[in-house]
């Protein structure tokens, strides 16, 4: 495996992981909020987190730079605070993956949360604990296997995240180039050792992924 | 002073609760079909739903009070629930399970009252258990303890023994009966079944539609439904509607089927109908006498409300047989294609040989025909 | 009945496309930076042929290449640079004796129009403030293999590695310099003119920093129409062909140049 090859798969893993923490901190929350509570704007929360999984990852990675790039709604006012844009590097990496994977998470979550029995909640409540810590001693352990199989799917996801990472992050080599780009300009170049090897350490990868997450699926219902 | 003063407004779609009741120490049962609106009252007491206006007080402490303002949330009242389907813990031991509300106490004294539940309630090598492992009955008493460890100011039991198989429930039914009078908390049960609200509550409150149709101390509620309409909710059969002949403040004489009954008038001795005005009553099936045949013929001071007719139908119950009367009376019978339901102890039916002989006359003493207040 | 009519379209939707209505039809695959030079070269050479269409397959010369390589049903290749060209011909892929430069093209480096920064020449590219520089990628884009050949030959290619941000094909570096994402980028003279109103010319490279930048047009072997395809190559690098070229901002091919 070339050096260049070694430097994509690392991205890739820090990338992966990394955007699967972050789901993880925004998605839970959220996906509690969702399965729980009813609040103006729900519909369209909703809407929002469910569409990177309809829309081709182009169109997300279009609004990602309308959003984040230099000119962009929030990267403007970025760029003129720090000098900075999260454009080209492999930060932007791991948003394009975070925000392409929320998705699965969020709607995993979701449904393991909502599956929870509603009276286990209430009793808990009479029993003197405060909404928030019934969500954390009751709610989530209970939704537990539905929400870790929805992490390791995000994980997936994330890992092979191409289309909006190109758009955003760009496809430059040690720095962004994740295993999908890498894939992707190996072919164009007729390096196909090196694409073989990459597609094969992917390919291992997601399965074993999809298995672990098959596993826990399997122990949640 | 009352120990529960309840009054509850509330609007969901399709359906209106609008109740008010009271009830001093001991049990109140909340009895009445699917659908009353009984567990919504439980909620409202117990903080997990908002009632549009009212007024919820429980041993002087102010629940909820729409007109001042207050709604004390649900984790500050203290309130022990018992879920229809127990909602125990399943990821929680029998011990966590008990000790969940007890949290903010000490370690030491979690533990300490932990193991005291578990010995009243006899619970005693469960403690590690998971919920799944334990028997219907078992599951039951931990939910019990549950909401009795951390001292409830008030004591919620929804439906508690459905759950659980027949002969089961009587045990029970005793059992529970047992711990609500050791822990002498104030307390609610909601039961459709008329026998356990009997036998375990002391006040009994009907409820029919949203409504409150009666509230009273059991005994009082049995022998004198306030309507026909409670009557029938009780489950009482033979329920009768005649014509008034003559009401004074202690007998009533009317006239059904052709003939002249006297009955007693209702305690209260105010309801005094005027004569030709409809009347409803009841006559409690166990109450209705054969008359023995071998005992010459009926004497009219001795048998009252005399009455001939003849079985046609009847099943048999185990230790009972009900037999379907129809009255040697001109015209339509009272209730589809007899008069009177009656009951007779199995022993009776053998020796009467009521299956072959099925002509008899009936004997109703004046007391035993129950007056309905319109 | 509604099934039935639904079933009708699905079948129409999977159908290839509508079939041509010219009785001919020439399949041209040309990088990026030529399109639309060849766009219009094309339609005055359809002009003269009626009967005759021609369908464009644009794309960065690298992919173009693997395409025909991979037995896409091309007539004929024009290519941004030689590289790509030679390796088809070593490959058997290309009708010999068909294949013509007809234009030639200079590299720039250009700015966003409201870049405040002057970068007169190549040496003013280390200059702190310019953060980001985009440039084709040299694996795959002909633009991309020029620009690094240059700043190598300038001696700024180690320094400005760092700094550098890949484009697919050169178009896309032209919008990244358009969107303001970069601060530099480096095009072809022709790229720049087509959005001059959104970008600035900074400096042209030197032209012996690198290899001439030459277009080669040729048949691809495996045609079904080599006549047509033919006759087309030499009407890019016939005179009319030649004055739409020089509009748009080519140079002239050097003579006797393949």
């Amino acid at each position: 495996m070339s050096a260049e090859s070694v430097d994509a798969l690392l991205l890739s893993v820090r990338v992966a992981v990394l955007a699967t923490a972050l789901n993880a901190l925004l998605g839970i929350p959220l996906a509690w909020l969702l399965a729980r509570r009813s609040f103006r704007g729900k519909t369209l929360v909703d809407l929002l987190v469910t569409l990177p999984l309809v829309l081709p990852p182009t169109v997300t990675g279009y609004y990602l730079i309308v959003l984040l790039g230099r000119r962009g709604w929030l990267g403007a006012p970025l760029h003129a605070l720090t000098g900075w844009t999260v454009t080209f590097t492999w930060h932007a990496a791991v948003v394009a993956a975070t925000v392409m994977a929320l998705p699965l998470l969020v709607r995993t979550a979701r449904a393991a949360i909502e599956s929870v029995d509603r009276d286990l909640e209430k009793a808990a409540w009479t029993l003197g604990r405060p909404e928030w810590r019934t969500a954390l001693e009751v709610t989530l352990p209970l939704a537990r296997n539905g929400i870790l199989a929805g992490l390791v799917l995000a994980f997936a996801r994330a890992l092979g995240e191409f289309g909006a990472t190109l758009m955003l992050a760009g496809n430059i080599p040690g720095r962004t180039t994740t295993v999908p780009l890498a894939i992707y300009t190996a072919v164009q170049t007729g390096e196909t050792a090196d694409a073989v090897v990459l597609v094969a350490a992917l390919t291992a990868l997601s399965c074993a992924v999809l298995v672990v997450a098959g596993r826990l699926g399997a122990r949640a219902s | 002073m009352s120990r529960l003063e309840v009054s509850i407004r509330r609007r969901l779609p399709g359906f209106d609760l609008d109740v008010e009741w009271s009830a001093g120490d001991g049990v109140a049962a909340l009895f009445g079909p699917s659908g009353a609106g009984k567990t919504l009252t439980l909620q409202c007491l117990a903080g997990l739903l908002r009632p549009d206006a009212g007024r919820i007080v429980v041993d002087g402490r102010v629940f909820f009070d729409s007109a001042a303002g207050v709604d004390l949330p649900v984790q500050r009242r203290r309130v022990g629930y018992v879920f229809q389907g127990y909602a125990l813990f399943p990821h929680l031991s029998v011990a966590e399970n008990i000790g969940f509300g007890l949290r903010s106490r000490p370690r030491a004294e979690r533990a300490r009252r932990t193991a005291e539940v578990v010995e009243r309630l006899g619970l005693g090598g469960l403690e590690g258990r998971r919920p799944a492992e334990l028997s219907g009955g078992q599951r039951q008493r931990v939910a019990l303890g549950r909401a009795l460890a951390m001292d409830p100011a008030l004591l919620l039991l929804d439906e508690p023994l459905s759950a659980l198989d027949q002969p089961l429930r009587q045990a029970l039914r005793d059992d529970l009966r047992a711990v609500l009078d050791d822990w002498r908390t104030a307390a609610v049960v909601v039961t459709h079944d008329f026998t356990e609200a009997y036998r375990l509550g002391d006040h009994l409150v009907v409820y029919d539609a949203g409504r409150v149709i009666q509230a009273a101390p059991r005994a009082e509620l049995l022998w004198q439904p306030a309507s026909e309409a409670v009557a029938r909710i009780i489950g009482i059969r033979n329920i009768l509607s005649g014509t008034v002949v003559k009401a004074t403040p202690d007998r009533i004489q009317l006239r059904w089927r052709g003939q002249v009954l006297e009955a007693v008038n209702s305690p209260s001795r105010a309801y005094l109908p005027p004569p030709d005005s409809p009347l409803a009553f009841f006559i409690r099936p166990e109450y209705v006498r054969l008359i023995r045949k071998d005992r010459g013929a009926p004497d009219p001071q001795h048998h009252m409300n005399l009455m001939s007719g003849v079985v046609v139908g009847d099943a048999d119950f185990g230790t009972t047989w009900s037999l379907r009367i129809r009255l040697d009376a001109p015209g339509p019978p009272a209730q589809g294609d007899y008069d009177l339901e009656v009951e007779v102890p199995r022993l009776v039916h053998e020796i009467l040989e009521i299956d072959r002989d099925r002509r008899w006359q009936l004997s109703i003493h004046r007391g035993s025909i129950h007056v309905l207040p319109g | 009945m509604r099934a039935l009519a639904l079933a009708l379209a699905l079948a129409l939707l999977a159908l290839p496309g509508a079939p041509p209505a010219a009785a001919a039809e020439l399949t041209v695959s040309v990088a990026v930076s030529m399109k639309d030079a060849v766009e219009e070269i094309g339609r005055r050479f359809v002009a003269t042929r009626p009967g005759l269409a021609l369908r464009y397959n644009f794309g960065a010369s690298g992919e173009l290449a693997r395409q025909i390589e991979a037995g896409a049903p091309v007539d004929v290749f024009v290519s941004a640079a030689q590289r790509q060209m030679e390796e088809l011909e070593r490959a058997g892929l290309v009708a010999a004796g068909t294949r013509r430069v007809f234009a030639r093209n200079v590299l720039v480096a250009i700015k966003p129009v409201d870049e405040p920064l002057d970068i007169p020449g190549p040496s003013d590219l280390l200059d702190r403030r310019v953060q980001r520089i985009a440039i084709g990628n040299p694996r795959t884009v002909p633009a991309g293999q020029y620009a690094a050949e240059s700043l190598r030959a300038l001696g700024l290619w180690e320094r400005l590695q760092p700094r550098l941000v890949l484009g697919e094909n050169v178009r896309q570096v032209l919008e990244y310099v358009v969107r303001g994402e970069v601060d530099v980028g480096v095009v072809y003279a022709t790229d720049a003119v087509m959005r001059l109103e959104r970008v600035r010319l900074a400096f042209p490279f030197p032209d012996e920093t690198h290899a001439p930048i030459l277009y080669p047009a040729a048949v691809v072997k495996s045609t079904r129409q080599p006549d047509a395809a033919r006759a087309f190559v030499e009407f890019l690098a016939g005179r009319e062909a030649q004055v739409v070229l020089g509009r748009l901002g080519f140079e002239r091919a050097p003579s006797g140049a393949r």
